[in-house]
C-alpha cells in the first residue's frame, strides 16, 4: 500500500524537477502497480506546460490515456489466464 | 480508492485551476519551480566538480582571453547603446524564467512576470547578449509564457549570410530550428541566422545542411546562439512583432 503511494507520487515530482522523458518512465513503472497514473500524470504535465495553439493535441494526456488503457487491457488478461 | 484514483483526482483539480484561475495557479506552482533551478544549478555544480583539473586550468586560461576581449567589446557596445538610448528604443522588462524546457515540454518558458509588470502579447523575448529567443504568447497578471522560435509550428521570417538572403524559419521543437533553402544560395556549416528585432539580430547558426542531389533544394538545420534550456532571465521588449506575422495566435490564457 505504501510502496503504491510512494510510486504514484514520484512521477509527480518528477514532472517539475526532472526532463518528462525520466517523468514518463517513471508512470510506466508506476502504472504496473496503479495503472491509472500515466493517465494522471499526462493530464498533470500537460496542466502545467500545455500549450493552446502550438499543439493541436495534449500529447501528454493522450498518451498516459494509451499507457493506461494497454496496462488495463494486458492485466485484464493476466488475470482471465490465472488458475486458480 | 486506489492511489491511482486520488492521483487522476488530483490531476483534474489542477487542470480546472489552470484554466479558470492560471495567475493563481502559477502562483502556486512557481516555488516549486525554482526549488527545481535550485537543484538543477546544485546537482551541476557538484558533476562540474569532478573534471580534469589541468583541463579546467586551459579552460580558465581561454576564458580570460575572451573575458579580456569582452570587455573591450562590453565597452564598445556601451557607448553604442547610449547613443541609442537616446532614441528610446532599447528599454525592456527583465523577467525570471520559472519554466523551461526539457522540463516544459512543448518549447516554451514560463516567466514571472505579467501585465502587472507591463508585459504585453507580441513582446520579444531576449536572452543574454541580446538574442531573440521568442514571442509572448500569453499573459497572466503576474505570468507570461514565451513560445520560442524553436517551437513546432512556429514560423519566423529571417535572413542569412553575409548577402542576408530571406528565409522562412520554422521551429522543429527540442530548441533546434530548420530551414530550406536553395543549394545554389552557397549557405555552408557555421552561418549565422538572423532575425528580426530593430534590425537584423543573430538567433542560430546553420550545425547542418541535408540535401538530396535531385533536388535543388536543401535543408538547414538551425541551433539557437543561447540555449533556451538554460536561460534564467530574459528581457522583454516591444520590437513591433504586433504588425508583424507570427504564426502562432496569441491568447491571455496561460
Amino acid at each position: 500500500m505504501m510502496r503504491n503511494g510512494l510510486l504514484t507520487l514520484v512521477p509527480f515530482v518528477s514532472a517539475v524537477f526532472f526532463p518528462w522523458p525520466l517523468t514518463a518512465l517513471l508512470a510506466l513503472v508506476a502504472a504496473l502497480f496503479e495503472p491509472l497514473v500515466p493517465l494522471a500524470v499526462g493530464l498533470f504535465v500537460d496542466a502545467l506546460y500545455y500549450t493552446p495553439g502550438m499543439e493541436a493535441w495534449p500529447l501528454f494526456t493522450l498518451s498516459g490515456l494509451a499507457m493506461s488503457v494497454i496496462v488495463v487491457f494486458v492485466r485484464s488478461q493476466l488475470r482471465t489466464g490465472t488458475i486458480g | 480508492m486506489s492511489w491511482g484514483g486520488y492521483a487522476l483526482i488530483f490531476s483534474i483539480v489542477a487542470l480546472l485551476v489552470r484554466l479558470v484561475a492560471p495567475d493563481f495557479f502559477w502562483q502556486i506552482t512557481a516555488p516549486a519551480f525554482r526549488a527545481a533551478d535550485a537543484l538543477a544549478a546544485q546537482s551541476h555544480a557538484f558533476w562540474a566538480s569532478f573534471n580534469d583539473v589541468s583541463e579546467l586550468a586551459i579552460r580558465n586560461e581561454r576564458l580570460v582571453e575572451e573575458n579580456a576581449a569582452l570587455i573591450n567589446e562590453n565597452q564598445a557596445l556601451r557607448e553604442k547603446e547610449m547613443a541609442i538610448d537616446e532614441f528610446d528604443v532599447a528599454k525592456g522588462i527583465l523577467a525570471a524564467v520559472v519554466a523551461r524546457p526539457p522540463e516544459s515540454p512543448y518549447d516554451t518558458l514560463v516567466l514571472a512576470a505579467g501585465a502587472r509588470a507591463r508585459v504585453a502579447l507580441g513582446q520579444e523575448a531576449f536572452g543574454e547578449g541580446g538574442v531573440p529567443i521568442g514571442i509572448v504568447t500569453a499573459v497572466t497578471t503576474d505570468f507570461s509564457r514565451v513560445t520560442l522560435f524553436s517551437a513546432p509550428g512556429q514560423l519566423t521570417h529571417g535572413w542569412i549570410g553575409r548577402e542576408s538572403l530571406p528565409l522562412r524559419i520554422f521551429g522543429s521543437g527540442a530548441g533546434t530550428m530548420n530551414a530550406s533553402l536553395s543549394r545554389s544560395a552557397g549557405i555552408a556549416v557555421g552561418d549565422t541566422v538572423f532575425a528580426p528585432g530593430p534590425g537584423m539580430l543573430p538567433i542560430g547558426s546553420v550545425v547542418r545542411i541535408d540535401s538530396d542531389p535531385a533536388s535543388p533544394g536543401a535543408t538547414l538545420r538551425i541551433v539557437p546562439k543561447v540555449n533556451p534550456f538554460s536561460l534564467s532571465w530574459v528581457q522583454l521588449r516591444d520590437v513591433g512583432a504586433g504588425v508583424r506575422d507570427f504564426s502562432v495566435a496569441t491568447s491571455t490564457r496561460l
